[in-house]
């Protein structure tokens, strides 16, 4: 009895050890690899002219898919805020999933539209299609609609893929606010390597709460009044300038934001189109996408790009910030389980071997890992006096560890975009970053256990429940 | 000043100073003293530099101060923060030395005729009072022949002072201090006078000096080897709580377990089952909580540092960006002045000085050369010249000269603008840099500054062209006079060349140049023969038509499409009867598609054809479905 729990003991504690090792070990190298990478980023950057790829009759056909679900508020503004966008081959193509308002209404009776004759070729199976909307007036000759019953995001693309006639498109939520010159610095990846193919180029998504926008425009850069937005200013900051840089270096992306990423048309339809069963359809199609590649024994890459291209609003609730990460956990935990085949596969290469076990490890077990060892220490002080010097030593690295990962992420923001101008932003940045450990990391971890917790019990009626609200939250970011 | 400069350094003292406060809590630990032999409550009090009242009060000790031997006093310690650090920098084995003196070894004593308690405590070099409480004997010390008593040795000493044999090693002194004589010390530890008059050969008046070292053990004594005695165990105390049952030290090595301490508690009791080291943070010496430490100070310290570097990158940036404000709007009025008043013929003197400062002379070349790209003719040439006048084109050479590769690829970027042919030279070694932006650029500036032969370097079998440097390279093509015949490079082996030259004689309608072309459409890469399609496509001459119809069934379906999409551009009213073929027997939606809208683009002949198959295709939705669909003209 007494060896058995001495060996658990002794697993615990070292498993415990070993694993917030590895974390803080990881973190490091990838805040390293960032950091190089993206000063190389910025040089290079400076040099960029984009009017050739504008006026360019080489530049490549983009298709702008965005899929829209009770929008009726903002949606013409919105498809006017697309139209605008900065790019020489164009087409924006707005797929209304059976929304309950008047959206469709509105978009008729503002573009003039008017159905045509469209035979779609089902490449990707979807939900039935109403009909394809065009516009009488000559100016909107870019703008397709397509009118389907209801079936979720991942079905909405799915249909505006086989509409596109587009070498790529780009798959953004109706909501977002895009820069003008964003489909270029995403296009230009695709252009860049002649002898691996891009398969998929992703982008910063920036929290545009309290920005001052007008005509679809950001004018000017705020810092969100409300307080929970601004944690998610400091989470988004560190996972997209540090994390993401990092596994763009290795190749090694998984993810690439439902917000904004622009694909391979070809290869994506060679690899099924989006997955409609999942919540994690963004992320899902990148591993398949990868697996597709590597399975075909092309060689390819999936790119990041660190400009803010992509501004959105988070919840600023917690209970729709709560129903937002319990999506994410649960669609994490789907396309894992899913693609557990590459669990340290060394025929998939870096996915395999890094990408794969990283979030397995690491997105996904983290938050379990984390509230059993608190429960495993509130069992030791139950069970006797624990030694509070070295707690207090572990609880003040780990505390410490986190300020300083936050005050290197905002670093980066201040050498490279620095798009908080008024000195009082950063100030709050840093400040934040002092409390965001204790005040804001444990809701965290509440919800996705939480995701977990519906993943293993609820999860078909919360992924129908949920999976209508997208256009709202779908913004994913690994923090 | 701003509150925020101030604000911010005073989180960063403040939180240096929780840090110290935290360790400074964290220090006043408790922990036992085993109190050994020949100690008192003064010694141990010099021992943690703690006063002997507050071991008392700690410990509810009578007024006399009493100890025995074995008991445990409880100490707290608090030290300064500093000693405190410098403590746990040394390492923590200092107490855990402590605890090893403290460590007792349990062996059960049989009392053989004619002993007492007084031999026995001489025996085993232990007090007599101390035998007196383990036993709980009465006050007389009464013992029997054959009765047990249990004896707790002290690990500290030598485990030789117990063998006869070596027990001369094992000799343990006194040093007399005043008042002292010998009897005292024979009191002190349980010793006849007589023995240490013997043992260190003092004069039967028992003479001692102040300062003398006693030997107060028996060095000829022979004691029984601990071997022989039998070692018993403390008993376990059971406790059960939550329905675990655990004993005491499996109850305290667990906890201490969690987070390494080198407690007493568990050291005391000898259970050495669960001693078992966790391997790499549960040692005696405490590294790991060291390097902890070492590392929470780094973090601390790079905090700080962070902090100060957000700071100073505020004010340095906020202050640069002031003169470059400054300086532009001065240089853009100054240009604009230059340009286009037909007064201004001299420049300013002051101008000179200023430009040799770098920052403004950056901010100068920036606005000249971001006019000079909207102008042509002779403002763009007025331009050129105030560059060269201010000799700003040694700078740009200089810039070419620099090791940096972006300072670099900047000086072939002026020298493209303002034409400086003398730079030329320096260009070429980089025009298939490995480091793709410098590559460009070179690209660029070579052909802009040679308008007799601007692609003279594709010659180079090796030469790099991603998408993006033909793009920026079609740019610099498009400024310069004469575009060269791309003739030459159609059929060279290496590809991005071959391909971007079959782009550029579709772009620049080298009309000539579809027949080279039309032979590249036999090339091994599909790639190079969809560029080879499209370009005939954007052409229109008519001669590859069997051409790409030919080609049509070996292609995939992505080359397919293009080769339609070239023939409905190319207008060949023989393509009918292909077109035809593809609406009515091709499986896939896409190219009947187009096939049906190259039909209706082939006036006359072509329209007949697809309406009568549009009328005799009856029960053919789909057939229908895709011929309106192509019909569509807005689509």
């Amino acid at each position: 009895m007494y060896e058995i729990i001495k060996a658990l003991n002794f697993l615990i504690e070292n498993g415990i050890f070993v694993f917030a090792l590895a974390i803080f070990t990881s973190y490091i190298t990838m805040s390293f690899i960032s950091g190089v990478e993206m000063v190389k980023y910025m040089r290079k950057n400076s040099f960029v002219d984009y009017s050739p790829v504008i006026s360019s009759p080489f530049s490549p056909s983009v298709s702008i898919i965005a899929p829209a679900y009770n929008e009726g508020n903002t949606i013409v503004e919105n498809i006017r805020s697309l139209l605008s966008i900065h790019y020489a081959d164009f087409e924006v193509i707005i797929v209304n999933d059976g929304s309950k308002d008047d959206s469709m209404e509105k978009v008729i009776r503002h573009y003039n539209l008017e159905k045509v004759d469209f035979l779609i070729q089902n490449k990707i199976p979807t939900k039935p299609i109403r009909g394809i909307y065009k516009s009488t007036n000559r100016a909107y000759s870019k703008l397709f609609v397509i009118d389907k019953e209801n079936g979720g995001k991942a079905d909405s693309l799915n249909a505006g893929i086989n509409v596109s006639a587009k070498k790529y498109f780009a798959a953004i939520d109706v909501d977002c606010i895009l820069e003008e010159d964003a489909i270029l610095k995403m296009i230009k990846p695709f252009l860049e390597h002649s002898d691996e193919r891009v398969n998929a180029t992703g982008g910063v998504i920036r929290i545009a709460n309290s920005c001052i926008v007008k005509d679809g425009k950001i004018i000017k850069v705020n810092l969100p009044r409300n307080l929970i937005a601004r944690f998610q200013v400091l989470e988004y900051t560190r996972a997209f300038l540090m994390g993401r840089m990092a596994w763009s270096r290795l190749n090694g992306l998984l993810l690439i934001s439902g917000a904004f990423g622009i694909f391979d048309r070809e290869i994506v339809v060679l690899s099924g189109g989006y997955e409609t069963k999942t919540v994690g359809e963004d992320m899902e199609l990148i591993v398949r996408m990868r697996r597709y590649m590597i399975e075909h024994e092309q060689k390819y890459r999936i790119v990041y790009i660190p400009d803010p291209l992509c501004w959105t609003e988070v919840p600023e609730k917690l209970k729709i910030l709560s129903r937002q990460r319990n999506r994410w956990t649960r669609g994490n935990m789907e396309t894992l389980f899913k693609h557990i085949t590459l669990f340290f596969n060394p025929k998939y290469g870096n996915l395999g071997m890094l990408g794969h076990p990283y979030w397995f490890f690491f997105e996904w077990m983290a938050p379990i890992v984390e509230i059993f060892g608190i429960l495993y220490f509130i069992l030791v002080v139950y069970m006797g006096d624990p030694d509070w010097p070295f707690f207090a030593l572990l609880v003040g690295f780990t505390y410490l560890f986190a300020v300083v990962y936050s005050w290197w992420a905002i670093i980066f923001e201040e050498f490279t975009f620095a798009r908080y101008n008024r000195k009082r932003d950063i100030f709050y940045l840093v400040l934040i970053s002092l409390i965001e450990p204790i005040v804001y990391h444990p809701l965290n971890v509440w919800y996705s256990l939480r995701g977990n917790f519906h993943y293993f019990i609820g999860n078909v009626a919360w992924g129908k429940m949920d999976r209508k609200g997208f256009s709202n939250t779908q913004k994913k970011v690994d923090s | 000043m701003n509150r925020f400069y101030f604000v911010f350094p005073v989180f960063v003292v403040a939180l240096w100073v929780l840090f110290f406060v935290a360790i400074g809590q964290g220090s006043t630990d408790s922990f036992y003293h085993i109190v050994k032999p020949e100690e008192n409550v003064y010694r141990i009090s010099l021992i943690y530099k703690v006063s002997i009242d507050s071991i008392k009060r700690w410990n509810n000790l009578d007024d006399k101060y009493s100890v025995t031997v074995g008991m445990k006093l409880v100490i707290r310690r608090k030290h300064s923060v500093f000693t405190e650090i410098s403590r746990l920098l040394k390492g923590r084995n200092e107490r855990s030395n402590q605890d090893a003196e403290n460590q007792y070894q349990t062996v059960v004593h049989i009392v053989a005729p004619k002993e007492n308690v007084f031999r026995i405590s001489i025996y085993y070099k232990v007090p007599m009072d101390s035998v007196r409480i383990w036993n709980q004997l009465d006050q007389d010390y009464k013992v029997i022949e054959g009765m047990k008593l249990i004896i707790k040795i002290p690990m500290s000493k030598p485990a030789g002072q117990f063998h006869g044999g070596e027990a001369s090693q094992g000799y343990d002194f006194h040093i007399v201090s005043g008042e002292e004589n010998v009897f005292r010390i024979s009191l002190r530890y349980h010793i006849p006078v007589d023995s240490i008059r013997r043992w260190n050969n003092l004069d039967p008046n028992y003479t001692v000096r102040i300062g003398q070292r006693l030997i107060v053990s028996n060095p000829g004594l022979v004691i029984p080897q601990v071997k022989d005695t039998t070692l018993v165990q403390q008993p376990d105390t059971l406790k059960i709580r939550g329905g675990t049952i655990l004993n005491d030290s499996l109850r305290k090595s667990y906890s201490s377990r969690f987070l390494p301490i080198m407690s007493e508690n568990e050291v005391t009791y000898a259970d050495s089952s669960f001693n078992r080291k966790v391997w790499f943070y549960y040692d005696k010496s405490g590294y790991v909580f060291r390097i902890i430490l070492i590392l929470n100070l780094f973090f601390l310290f790079s905090a700080t540092v962070m902090a100060a570097v957000i700071l100073f990158r505020r004010i340095r940036s906020s202050r640069i960006r002031h003169i470059q404000n400054n300086c532009r709007d001065k240089y853009r009025e100054f240009l604009a002045y230059w340009l286009y008043d037909d007064h201004a013929n001299s420049v300013p003197e002051s101008l000179g000085t200023e430009l040799s400062e770098k920052i403004h002379r950056e901010v100068f070349v920036e606005e000249l050369l971001s006019l000079h790209s909207n102008l042509l003719g002779e403002s763009a040439d007025i331009l050129v010249n105030l560059f060269y006048f201010n000799g700003l084109d040694k700078y740009s050479i200089q810039k070419v000269l620099d090791k940096k590769w972006y300072v670099k690829a900047k000086g072939f970027r002026e020298l493209a603008q303002m034409g400086i042919i003398e730079g030329v030279d320096l260009i070429k070694p980089y025009l298939n840099s490995k480091n793709s932006v410098l590559r460009i650029e070179a690209q660029m500036a070579w052909i802009q500054l040679n308008p007799d032969n601007p692609l003279g370097f594709y010659d180079n079998p090796d030469i790099k062209l991603t998408l993006w440097g033909q793009l920026n390279s079609l740019v610099a093509l498009k400024k310069i006079a004469n575009v060269p015949d791309f003739r030459q490079w159609i059929s060279v082996v290496n590809k991005d060349v071959a391909r971007f030259s079959i782009r550029l004689s579709g772009l620049f309608k080298q009309y000539e140049n579809a027949d080279l072309v039309a032979q590249r459409l036999s090339d091994d890469d599909p790639e190079t023969r969809r560029i080879a399609i499209i370009t005939l496509g954007k052409l229109a001459v008519p001669s590859p038509v069997p051409a790409l119809r030919n080609l049509y069934s070996k292609e995939s379906n992505s080359n397919k499409i293009e080769i339609i999409i070239a023939l409905i551009l190319i207008y060949d009213m023989s393509n009918i009867s292909f077109f035809e073929n593809i609406l009515l027997n091709d499986s896939d939606i896409y190219l009947r598609i187009l096939a049906a809208k190259g039909l209706k683009s082939l006036d006359g002949e072509g329209k007949e054809s697809l309406e009568s198959i549009y009328s005799s295709a009856d029960d053919d939705i789909l057939m229908k479905k895709i011929i309106i669909h192509a019909k569509d003209q807005r689509i």
